[in-house]
């Protein structure tokens, strides 16, 4: 009986393995992935500078990322380092994410995607990758709480193979937030590039699990990530491999629902396509 | 794990070339691999070598390094019920039509395993085949450059007689990778006669079964038609299916239908259809006669553990084929390649023995054999392109002829020393099958085989064949098979341990080439040695309706083959 009751829940979990997709209203098997728009030919960029993403794991029941916040701001108020990078917090993960009390959820899907990516279900907050540049082969996951500007010049050190701007306005004839990319290739480069372009949100306020334990009702979130406007994983940029190349498209999309404009950045950055390795970055205010 | 010739350091490469020189020579050397820690040690070795030089007629490239090796070493080691083995393979460099991803050397399959009486458990390397492989058939063929092998855990377990259950997981090979999709698998077969004590000696013999595969492959992007919105795709996608074997005397019936679950893949466009398929065998064997009739339909039936994958690998489930094989020349030049897209057909075979000494059977008697096989496409209604359901199909419509071929044996022992074989086969061929348009070839084969004893060491074996097609050369289409062709080859055996044959084939009318060949053999024990030298048609090869490109070659070819 034993041996029976093993086999028929060895083979409900087979079946229950089994996917069912159902259809959108209009018979396809799709979801919206993110804009994409046609790439052109541009001038050559006159800002070739090499900028590092910090890509921050949070979340309000985190209770060393208050810590880490306050690293991430020390080293954004140097001034060798002011307009050299870019933070970006992401909240996910049920444990820390999940957001207390009556606060917002900060949390998105694509946040979710991106740690269950990088970290699988072995989550550790706060977590932070410059870059997304790898260690070997897995990708150099940092503990934010003491200052990391060591390994932010070592990238700095080196000059970008690409680089990359961002413009972004409120179109108002097409009610649309209109953006604006550019690509300039600086070397040679051996795999496809793919742009990923995001909304991130300052000064949100909400309830967040302190160092001590306390709860602080009136915590201030700053660089939130708060939409994708492309997929995930970026679009293709559409260009040769060869240094010299300059490209730019123009993606239209609208802000996401409950984020302030004045409040909002757009951040645009070139990843490698097969390593996920990001080249270089840039952020913009919405004009 | 590949040993990279580019990149691994010199002094790991000696340490690791010495080890696998040990393995394959201690058995060699120590009395027959025998008595190794009171085991036993077996094994084969295989190497194939070809050379080429530029040949614009038949379109034949020059081998820039002079020599192309396929070489590989199976080692078996058993002691009671434990095995454990490994195959050593080198690709220096791949031979023309395997894919260039073989390039390298190194050890492609390893396994321990335990058999015992109730229980078998393998980890590392192992295949496995579920019913006639439609929803899990892990494989390899060498001549077709395919290797299908799971790397992981397979676990059998009978409990009782006549009830056997199976588990098996992991990665498939993928070259010298590991496939980034993971292949779960269970599979229960049980015999009634085993199984009821009464039932134990009936004529009548059941056995039925069923199994499910799952695959799981994490999401990526893939775009549908509009490029705002990607696919939402399935990452685990079940096949399940059940089977019934019957007989009773001479009797027999096979069947096994089976079903997958949505499984959008660069196969069928990233369609969302459930895929289907039904394979029928009926038979009746007597003495002196047997006869048999298959009967499949398959529709979207394509299972691999990567969903971008287009090449020969990664194939999880296999279509059954149910078409003749042939051996000869001009009957296997047009071979029917499985359409697991979609196909239906039917095949009869009938062999039938005319008893020695009477009028037609004569004093030695005579072998008829009878086989036809048609096979068409499936009703595709189409109700959209990537991202969509694909299309509707009525279950038991055809559509499109794809491959027709009936084909009649007579073989006759003439005398003690004479022996002949009169083939005639009909065959229509729709170029689709190969992803090319054109008209449906049809062909006429004629191929007599004389094999004459001349004493016990000594046979010479005399073969003619005909081929009238329909099809003409076209340069734009550069289907080097078109034409007429004519065949002649003499073989001679001798000493039972040599032989040379001499071959060609020639289009005398509408195409091109003119093939010629020499080969030279030499057997003995369980080594054989070949050596050729000519032109090689580009083509194809098929096994069990699994197909290869042959590429056009002129030059030399050798083979070594031993085992011990």
């Amino acid at each position: 009986m034993k041996k029976i009751l093993i086999l028929v829940s060895s083979l409900l979990f087979f079946f229950a393995s089994c996917d069912k997709i159902e259809p959108s209203e209009d018979g396809t098997y799709t979801v919206y992935s993110g804009a994409v728009g046609e790439w052109e030919d541009c001038s050559a960029l006159s800002d070739h500078t090499h900028r590092v993403w910090i890509e921050k794991y949070t979340g309000p029941r985190c209770t060393n990322c208050p810590d880490a916040d306050a690293v991430i701001h020390d080293i954004i108020s140097q001034s060798q380092y002011s307009d050299k990078v870019v933070a970006t917090a992401i909240h996910a993960s049920a444990v820390f994410g999940y957001p207390i009390g009556e606060s917002p959820d900060l949390r998105t899907d694509e946040g979710e995607a991106w740690s269950q990516f990088f970290f699988g279900n072995a989550v550790s907050y706060p977590s932070v990758l410059l870059n997304r540049q790898k260690n070997g082969s897995t990708y150099n996951i940092i503990s934010p709480t003491a200052p990391f500007t060591t390994d932010i010049d070592n990238i700095l050190g080196t000059p970008a193979n690409v680089a990359v701007s961002v413009e972004a306005h409120f179109d108002s004839q097409a009610s649309k937030i209109s953006i604006t990319s550019s690509v300039e290739l600086l070397n040679n480069i051996s795999d496809d590039l793919t742009l990923t372009v995001l909304f991130i949100e300052d000064s949100l306020v909400a309830t967040q699990r302190m160092g001590d334990g306390t709860e602080n009702p009136n915590y201030v979130h700053n660089h939130v990530l708060r939409g994708l406007v492309t997929d995930k994983w970026g679009f293709d940029v559409d260009c040769d491999r060869t240094a010299g190349t300059a490209r730019k498209v123009t993606l239209r999309t609208d802000l996401p629902e409950g984020v302030r404009q004045e409040k909002c950045q757009v951040v645009a950055f070139i990843s490698d396509k097969s390593t996920r390795t990001i080249y270089n970055v840039a952020t913009c205010p919405i004009e | 794990m590949k040993f990279s010739t580019n990149n691994r350091p010199v002094r790991s490469r000696t340490k690791l070339s010495t080890l696998l020189i040990a393995l394959i020579l201690i058995p060699i050397t120590s009395a027959n691999a025998q008595g190794i820690l009171g085991g036993h040690v077996t094994g084969n070795i295989q190497i194939d070598g070809q050379t080429s030089s530029r040949d614009t007629l038949i379109g034949a490239n020059a081998v820039e390094e002079g020599l192309l090796l396929n070489a590989r070493a199976d080692i078996l080691y058993t002691n009671g019920n434990f095995s454990a083995g490994m195959r050593f393979e080198a690709y220096q460099n791949p031979l023309p039509g395997f894919n260039i991803k073989y390039k390298g050397q190194g050890i492609a399959n390893y396994f321990a395993s335990y058999n015992g009486s109730w229980l078998s458990v393998t980890a590392g390397t192992f295949y496995e085949q579920f019913g006639n492989g439609m929803i899990l058939r892990a494989y390899e063929d060498r001549y077709l450059g395919m290797d299908n092998a799971i790397l992981g855990f397979k676990l059998a377990v009978r409990p009782v007689n006549g009830l056997t259950l199976k588990g098996v997981f992991g990665k498939q090979r993928y070259y010298w990778e590991w496939g980034d999709g993971l292949v779960r698998g269970v599979d229960a077969e049980l015999n009634f006669n085993s199984i009821i004590k009464s039932f134990a000696e009936s004529k009548t013999r059941i056995t039925i079964g069923g199994g499910f595969v799952s695959k799981y492959e994490k999401d990526e992007v893939i775009l549908a038609e509009n490029p705002e919105y990607k696919l939402n795709l399935p990452h685990n996608i079940g096949a399940g299916s059940v089977r019934l074997d019957l007989s009773h005397g001479g009797f027999n019936l096979q069947a096994e239908y089976a079903r997958k679950g949505q499984d959008p893949n660069v196969i069928n466009n990233y369609i969302y259809r459930e895929g289907q398929a039904l394979f029928i065998s009926a038979g009746y064997s007597q003495r002196g006669l047997s006869a048999n009739i298959q009967a499949k339909r398959v529709d979207n039936m394509c299972f691999k553990s990567v969903r971008s994958e287009t090449g020969e690998m990664l194939y999880i489930n296999y279509i059954p084929s149910i078409t003749k094989q042939h051996t000869y020349a001009f009957l296997s030049m047009y071979p029917y390649a499985t359409q697991a897209t979609g196909e239906m057909g039917l095949q009869g075979d009938v062999m039938y023995k005319i008893k020695k000494g009477t009028a037609l059977g004569g004093k030695y008697g005579t072998d008829l054999h009878l086989n036809a096989s048609v096979i068409t496409g499936i009703e595709t209604n189409t109700i959209g392109g990537r991202g969509t359901e694909g299309y509707s199909s009525h279950f038991f419509k055809p559509v499109g002829l794809y491959y027709a071929d009936i084909n009649f044996e007579f073989n006759k022992k003439i005398s003690q020393k004479l022996k002949l074989a009169l083939t005639y086969g009909f065959i229509r061929f729709n170029p689709i099958v190969e992803g090319h348009e054109g008209n449906i070839h049809t062909n006429n084969v004629v191929v007599a085989d004389l094999t004459w004893k001349v004493n016990p060491k000594h046979v010479l074996r005399f073969e003619a064949e005909w081929l009238a097609s329909n099809s003409v050369y076209d340069r734009t289409v550069d289907d080097k098979r078109c034409g007429d062709w004519l065949m002649g080859l003499i073989e001679y055996n001798f000493t039972s341990k040599f032989f040379v044959s001499l071959s060609d084939q020639w289009c005398y009318k509408d195409g091109i080439g003119n093939y010629y060949n020499i080969s030279l053999g030499y057997t003995h024990k369980a080594t054989r040695i070949q050596v050729g030298y000519g032109k090689q048609r580009e083509g194809i090869i098929c096994i069990g309706g699994v197909c290869r490109q042959v590429p056009a070659a002129n030059g030399l070819t050798f083979s070594l083959s031993t085992s011990f």
